[in-house]
């Protein structure tokens, strides 16, 4: 396989003056003709953390280079990815001379196409889709149960998740902390949020760690956090591109998985293809949910799990916990986690 | 000196182990691993067992509350343990989770259903797990139940009526550290925690009652003897 890449850069003129409060400042005006999506209202450091995120996958992709607002011009790169060829000739010298024929005059053509696009700077797609979402945890010393619901920065470390604004400005306030799921040990790791530490994250007992936890799409986590009206803007990529599923694998019968669904679905958790998960959760029979396996639902006010049984002779495809026919399933929302407990071995399919 | 230092030791070292508690996940109680039946075909072989020669088996009822279960758990010796007799069951320790019928024939469902459900032993420990079940008309806790049963007083609660008792297949498992904690019922081991409970039509079998004419009979028998006796003076 061949994949031509090529990069063309310009800068652009910065749309208002200067902010005295980068954070606050808005850049949809210009970030319009780069992004085909709307952001409204994302602070500007989730906005960055979007951009070095679009610029490392997909056929076709752009980003801000420079992300600095002070500055009169930014610098901005569209960087084309073209598939040229698949060598799929088998060793047939016939076959490979008309691919080759084939290959060249695609080439050409999408050159031909990317350059006039690029000379346009007109706005460019990607398979992937971003977004973000807002997960309010407003109480202080409150435990609630979230999920990243994107794939934020190189690999969702939760010091991408919870940058800096400014130096000594961390936009999750310091000693929240996180409660990390071991499903084996059943039993949680604590970290703690800490700006001065490098990694801005320490272990329980307060020291500074090498590197952050990772949250990765798909788990479920506590957050605590040490302040009130905290929401929690979470931007990034989805993690499944478009026409395609993610499988997870939950084997183990009994065994308690804290999870969140990998794209952000909102609604009843029947909803969705079975076959490909396609346009939500997708948690029943259908979708391969053994019946009797229980989903743990928190409920922060109350401090405790809600629990669902999955039962394909309830009219929802849901018991409660006495098993008594549910006349609607289960809801979850966008960033929300869950244990799932599944009654025998379950590969949990979502699409998008 | 020493010895006040060893004492302190020691009972520091019981008052841990007193307050030891570890989680298990107790809020739902799955179909596909436990399920219980009433047998009034048989008498419980732990309490004289036997045909009864009439009777029928099926699924528990689903009026709620017409029947009680209670986690019970012993020390785990390494395999998997086996409940012989009475003595051996009345041995056990109660762990204090309860459950009742649910409304679906012979389901199960939590008492108090929550999945912040401890355990007296501490985290990571493993001990030996069994739920005892039982017909209302016996009484709603596990502490009457067990009385009834270890002073042979339950014919008389029961005062004719039809009274059921039975027990699971055993298991064991290492109780968590945090919520939900070690799966209690399951259809297969769960790694790292050990074997829950998996048993499915657990019978909950008639009580050995004697009937009203066998009463009789010890009656009659009872009153000969003093006759007897009064007739040698």
């Amino acid at each position: 396989m061949k994949i031509r890449q090529s990069t063309r850069e310009f800068h652009v003129a910065r749309p208002t003056p200067p902010s005295a409060n980068p954070a606050a400042f808005n850049p949809e005006a210009t970030r319009r003709n780069l992004f085909q999506n709307r952001l409204d209202g994302v602070p500007a450091h989730a906005l960055d953390a979007i951009g070095s995120r679009g610029g490392m996958t997909g056929f076709q992709n752009a980003r801000l280079t420079t992300f600095d607002t002070t500055q009169p011009a930014w610098h901005c790169q569209v960087v084309r990815q073209v598939l040229i060829s698949i060598d799929d000739t088998r060793g047939n010298p016939e076959l490979k001379q008309q691919m080759r024929t084939k290959t060249l005059l695609l080439t050409a053509a999408a050159l031909l196409a990317a350059g006039i696009t690029s000379t346009q700077a007109q706005p460019v797609y990607s398979q992937n889709v971003v977004g973000y979402a807002s997960v309010a945890t407003p109480n202080s010393g409150v435990n609630y149960l979230i999920t990243v619901p994107f794939a934020i920065g190189v690999s969702n470390g939760a010091n991408e998740i919870w940058p800096l604004i400014s130096p000594g400005n961390p936009s999750l306030p310091d000693y929240s902390s996180i409660l990390i799921w071991n499903s084996a040990k059943l039993s949680y790791t604590t970290y703690v949020s800490d700006s001065t530490s490098p990694s801005l994250w320490d272990d329980a007992g307060f020291n500074n760690l090498p590197g952050a936890p990772v949250l990765p799409v798909g788990e479920g986590f506590f957050l605590s956090p040490s302040a009130s009206g905290v929401t929690n803007t979470f931007a990034g990529t989805v993690a499944v591109n478009v026409g395609t599923s993610n499988k997870m694998s939950l084997a183990n019968s009994g065994v308690n998985y804290l999870v969140g669904c990998v794209v952000p679905y909102a609604g009843a958790v029947t909803n969705g293809n079975p076959a490909t998960g396609a346009g939500g959760p997708n948690l029943n029979l259908a979708g391969g949910l053994p019946d009797y396996s229980s989903m743990l639902v928190w409920n922060p006010a109350t401090l405790s799990y809600t629990t669902y049984v999955s039962d394909s002779t309830s009219p929802s495809g849901w018991d409660d916990a006495g098993f008594n026919n549910l006349p609607s399933p289960p809801n979850i929302a966008v960033g929300q986690g869950f244990f799932i407990v599944p009654s025998g071995p379950f590969t949990w399919t979502v699409g998008l | 000196m020493k010895k006040l230092v060893l004492t302190t030791a020691c009972a520091l070292a019981v008052t841990g182990a007193a307050f030891a508690q570890g989680t298990v996940s107790f809020s739902t109680i799955s179909p596909a691993a436990m399920t219980a039946q009433t047998n009034s075909t048989a008498y419980s072989p732990l309490l004289g067992g036997g045909a009864t020669g009439s009777g029928a088996v099926g699924a528990t009822g689903t009026a709620y509350a017409g029947y009680y279960y209670e986690l019970l758990y012993t020390t785990y010796s390494g395999s998997q343990a086996t409940i012989p007799t009475l003595a051996s069951l009345l041995a056990w320790n109660d762990t204090g989770l309860g459950a009742t019928n649910a409304s679906s024939a012979g389901h199960l469902v939590p008492i108090a259903g929550s999945t912040d459900a401890t355990v007296p032993w501490a985290t990571g420990n493993t001990d030996s797990i069994v739920l005892v079940g039982w017909s209302a008309d016996l009484g709603t806790t596990w502490g009457v139940v067990s009385n009834e049963l270890a002073n042979s007083t339950y014919a008389a609660v029961l005062a004719g009526q039809q009274g059921f008792f039975g027990v699971s297949t055993t298991g064991f498992i290492a109780a968590g550290g945090a919520n939900p904690g070690a799966t209690v019922f399951n259809n297969a081991p769960v790694a790292g925690t050990g074997t829950p409970i998996f048993s499915l039509n657990t019978q909950l079998y008639l009580l050995p009652v004697p009937e009203p004419t066998t009463l009789a009979l010890a009656g009659l028998g009872g009153l000969s003897l003093l006759l007897f006796r009064r007739q040698r003076k």
